[in-house]
């Protein structure tokens, strides 16, 4: 059984490649990129006009289930990701339970294949109920399928839990993601230090947090050669030492997420709370220097943080609203008409950051178009105009900053081991 | 006007409008019978979620000098999280036909966020750090009273207020800031730098590292209270460093105006920030901390008159 | 449609009857007195649509009915030891200023004035409140007799609001009412001790008393809403 995907502009990073040509699909994997009409096929659909490239992969999700279903679940998380044009994500652990065990990792995996439409990898808690203090059972859920162990939410600080951690995973070729943040220095914080939040009120975040944090935990995977991904980047300082973090051949990667490259702290203005995610959006000169560090390749990724919540949570005061917005559904159309069309980086650019560079960061599957890779596609029409409508999101929750927004490029499906997943 | 939030998005022209109708206000608190009719049957509900006596009573008075019927509602700092969202509450003050809500929360734009779900109008009586919009305006007619006592244009260009202490943690710093700034005063902040906030440039003020050079020629003085929390919170050694070094005392005010008005939003902390016989008005310059409380109530009326629509139908002469 | 109008504009001529007709601006300005010009026609392009105005007092006749006011006040008080003349803001001020010149010219005493805002006592503004100006009272009100004086007598609210705010501000012997103009349509039962002149008006008429103090002339005009679409009750009005 093939299929053929016709006539489209074929975009892989992966191998340099930007031209006119039909994709051919054999029992769910690339079979080959062909001249246009060269090769036949049992089925064929037309992509004439559109944009095809591998399936985007987004390594930083929370999917909320089990535990926090009314947010999320997997059904809905992976709907809103096929949406945005995602065939695969990576799930963060902090549920409830967390994925601290086997049994949560199974049952995630069993999950996504019994309702998901894009894959769904689990990353596992790096500590027990991620408290920061005994470690988990890691070489379990790794064999169970974790793809990699984090402490995103629940930032570990103690540097004793951090380095052992870190030490267990090398040992493993485990990555660990870090969410880097000093809390000693961020106690009640809702939203940047600086002008806007004095204007506001209320009581800051520092960037120097994050940029400690990420010091520190570079400083470890130095130390134990642990693979180390900096998740969600927002400060120039972190950029900065993820810079030289690379130059000295540490093994460290770092992603970024759209809403810190096209928003800046003045998002908050007027107690916004679809602008307030931890690390916040920082300064006009941060969002800058962000973009600095995708051209010149110094952070690795785009990944979302996708962070559903239900409209009740976040319509309250906003010191005591939940830190964390969506963004499977707007986060290639964002970064599109922002970074594209704006002229920061080019459309390879962004599908690399957006898919090739996430598979190589956790060595997932996919990420590329390359004869024998599965069949995890996108397909774009970066001609649609559409404006972001929260109330027609394929995930449960609205909380977006984005409403509103005129934005270009729409993904029209995805195939997932060549199995089409209608948006 | 629809709601009072806070004076960094109030017009010039409002404060004007609210501060010449205090005036007038105080007239009436100056009678035998401090009554007016003018809110007979409108009611006024006090949200308290933070204690205050002195704001909450300021309020409650204010609307019973003006005939409306005043409810208060305290809600008990520890129901907060497991009770009603704020927002539920607003509407179903709404529901009952509220005329007004006056809110004091402690979470920085509360005032905002009630007022997003509802078209009762909102006084903010102060959130979090953020704003305390009416005791700004009671400060600029107190400070108006002294220094530009026939100034009905409210123009208080050329007069230095100096704010000292802890400024972070400070919506009365904010308030006043922004009002008196737009009445045309130049605004000086001072105090220890644990507790000057970042970005504090996003404000129209100058911050001062030294009390002396902040207090020069300054023709107010405001002490702001100094919660002795800020000292278990690692953000100063002691009180009595505090006191020293920030403390406005007879001997720190010798550098500020000879007829220098000293101010305080109280309730002060006699002998921290404020040395007794300044606080008494025993050393010799002006203090309009008594003042202050009365305009208070007038302020307060004002701001119930001008927000709380009429609703006889029909325009006579 | 602004040339239409001033083709509209026309001015009869032939004593006090004079009717002038400008075109009529729906967005009146709250002040509107002292843009009233009753000698030239003034011509408001915005909805070509006229508005007819008649002056019904000039300045002798102002002067006339005050005077004759001022004298039926010394005669039903018996003089004017106790009396005191709180003129109701705003154009009830400078009348009652005058009023007292007058009283002290008739008696030889000049009865204290007093200027009263009653915007606190008012219920009859809809939507925006007007602007609360202070009051400046004579002292102790107990046992004087208060002649309050406005300009014209309407529906009797105002009037009803300053008898509130008197009678919050002190117990005075008795209140009388001293008015310029009464133009009808009572709404409360309050009627004037002295009237100046009794002008049967239309609702849908406003009624200006310009005065030498705030508008540079004295005189009483009456504005009569369009005829056309803008009011259908003025269309009604025989007047």
């Amino acid at each position: 059984m093939t299929f053929a995907l016709r006539n489209g502009r074929v975009l892989d990073p992966s191998q340099d490649l930007d031209e006119i040509a039909d994709v051919i699909v054999r029992d769910g994997r690339i079979e080959a990129i062909t001249p246009v009409g060269a090769h036949p096929s049992d089925h064929e659909e037309s992509a004439e006009g559109l944009l095809i490239t591998p399936g985007l992969i987004d390594i930083h999700v929370h999917l909320r289930e089990p535990g926090f279903e009314y947010k999320e679940d997997i059904e809905t998380g992976t709907a809103a990701a096929a949406a945005g044009g995602f065939t695969a994500v990576c799930c963060m652990p902090n549920t409830n339970p967390a994925i601290d065990s086997v049994s949560v990792v199974r049952h995630i995996i069993e999950r996504a294949e019994a309702v998901g439409v894009a894959r769904v990898y689990p990353i596992a808690s790096l500590t027990r109920a991620m408290e920061g203090g005994q470690l988990a059972e890691i070489a379990d859920m790794q064999a169970a399928g974790a793809c990699a162990v984090s402490d995103d939410a629940f930032p570990v600080q103690n540097a004793e839990t951090m380095r052992r951690g870190m030490e267990y995973c090398a040992q493993l070729g485990l990555t660990v993601m870090t969410h880097n943040e000093d809390q000693s220095l961020t106690k009640d914080g809702a939203m940047n230090e600086g002008r806007t939040a004095t204007l506001m009120g209320l009581p800051g975040i520092p960037a120097i947090a994050e940029d400690i944090g990420a010091a520190r935990n570079i400083i470890f995977a130095r130390l134990t050669g642990c693979r180390l991904h900096l998740l969600h980047i927002s400060t120039s300082g972190t950029a900065l030492h993820l810079q030289r973090a690379k130059a000295d051949g540490v093994p460290v990667t770092g992603e970024t997420a759209p809403h810190y490259l096209v928003l800046d702290e003045t998002a908050c203005e007027g107690y916004n709370t679809n602008a307030k995610m931890n690390p916040p959006l920082r300064r006009e000169a941060d969002r800058t220097a962000l973009i600095g560090a995708l051209q010149d390749h110094t952070i690795d990724a785009l990944a979302t943080d996708h962070a559903p919540h239900a409209v009740y949570e976040k319509e309250r005061e906003f010191d005591r609203a939940p830190f964390g917005i969506l963004g499977l559904e707007t986060a290639f159309a964002v970064g599109y008409t922002h970074l594209v069309q704006a002229g920061h980086i080019g459309l390879n650019d962004l599908i690399r950051l957006m898919s090739c560079a996430p598979a190589s960061i956790l060595g997932l599957p996919g990420g590329t178009l390359k004869p024998g890779a599965p069949a995890d596609i996108s397909v774009f029409d970066l001609t649609e105009c559409w404006t972001v409508r929260p109330e027609l999101f394929r995930s449960k929750s609205r909380n977006t900053p984005f409403a509103g927004w005129d934005l270009s490029g729409r993904c029209r499906y995805t195939l997932v081991g060549g199995r089409r997943i209608d948006v | 006007m629809d709601s009072l939030l806070g004076l960094r998005q109030t017009s010039a022209a409002d404060i004007r409008r609210i501060l010449s109708t205090a005036i007038s206000m105080r007239d009436v608190l100056e009678r035998s019978v401090k009554k007016v009719p003018t809110l007979r049957g409108r009611a006024v509900v006090t949200l308290f979620y933070e204690a205050s006596t002195r704001t909450r009573t300021s309020f409650e008075l204010a609307a019973k000098y003006m005939s409306a019927d005043a409810v208060n509602i305290s809600v008990a700092q520890s129901s907060v999280t497991k009770g009603e969202s704020l927002t539920d509450t607003i509407r179903t003050l709404e529901a009952v036909t509220a005329d007004c809500v006056i809110i004091r929360h402690p979470s920085a734009g509360a005032a905002h966020l009630a007022a997003s779900c509802t078209p009762v109008p909102i006084i903010n009586a102060g959130d979090g750090r953020h704003e305390h919009p009416t005791q700004g305006l009671l400060d600029a007619l107190t400070i108006r009273d002294v220094w530009r006592p026939d100034a009905t244009d409210w123009d208080l260009s050329g007069l230095i207020v100096t704010i000292v202490g802890d400024v972070a943690h400070s919506r009365v710093a904010r308030s006043n800031a922004w009002g008196l700034t737009k009445l045309g005063a130049t605004v000086r902040w001072c105090g220890p730098r644990t507790l000057i906030p970042a970005g504090a440039d996003g404000l129209p003020i100058t911050v001062y590292d030294r009390l002396s050079d902040a207090l020069d020629g300054a023709h107010v003085v405001m002490a702001l209270r100094l919660q002795t929390e800020r000292q278990e919170r690692g953000l100063l050694p002691s009180l009595r460093e505090y006191s020293r070094c920030w403390g406005i005392t007879a001997s720190s005010l010798r550098s500020a105006h000879p007829d220098a008005l000293v101010l305080h939003p109280g309730p002060m902390n006699r002998g921290v920030e404020i040395s007794p016989e300044v606080a008494d008005g025993r050393a010799g310059h002006r203090s309009g901390i008594g003042e202050q409380v009365r305009n208070g109530v007038a302020v307060r009326m004002a701001c119930l008159y001008l927000l709380i629509k009429p609703t006889a139908e029909g325009e006579t002469l | 449609m602004p040339s239409e109008a001033a083709k509209g504009l026309r001015v009869r001529s032939g004593g006090r009857k004079r009717r002038i007709y400008v075109a009529y601006a729906r967005e009146r300005p709250k002040r509107a007195y002292s843009a009233v010009d009753t000698s030239e026609a003034a011509r408001f392009p915005l909805y070509g649509a006229t508005v007819q105005r008649r002056q019904v007092m000039d300045s002798d006749e102002m002067r006339r009915a005050l005077v004759r006011i001022a004298h039926e006040i010394v005669e039903r008080n018996h003089g004017a030891e106790r009396l005191a003349l709180i003129g109701i803001l705003t154009r009830g001020a400078p009348l009652a200023k005058r009023l007292a010149v007058m009283v002290e010219q008739i008696e030889g005493i000049r009865p204290p004035v007093g200027i009263l805002d009653v915007a606190l006592y008012r219920d009859d503004f809809p939507t925006r409140r007007p602007d609360v100006r202070p009051s400046t009272l004579p002292g102790d009100l107990t046992g004087l007799d208060i002649v309050l004086v406005d300009e014209v007598l309407y529906t009797g609210r105002t009037v009803r609001a300053a008898i509130d705010a008197i009678m919050d501000l002190g117990r005075p012997a008795s209140i009388q009412l001293a008015v310029l103009l009464d133009r009808g349509h009572r709404e409360v039962p309050i009627r004037a001790d002295f009237v100046g002149k009794n002008v049967p008006t239309a609702r849908s008429e406003r009624v200006y008393a310009l005065l030498e103090e705030l508008d540079g002339q004295d005189a009483v005009v009456i504005d009569r809403e369009p005829q056309g679409a803008l009011s259908p009750e003025a269309q009604e009005d025989p007047s």
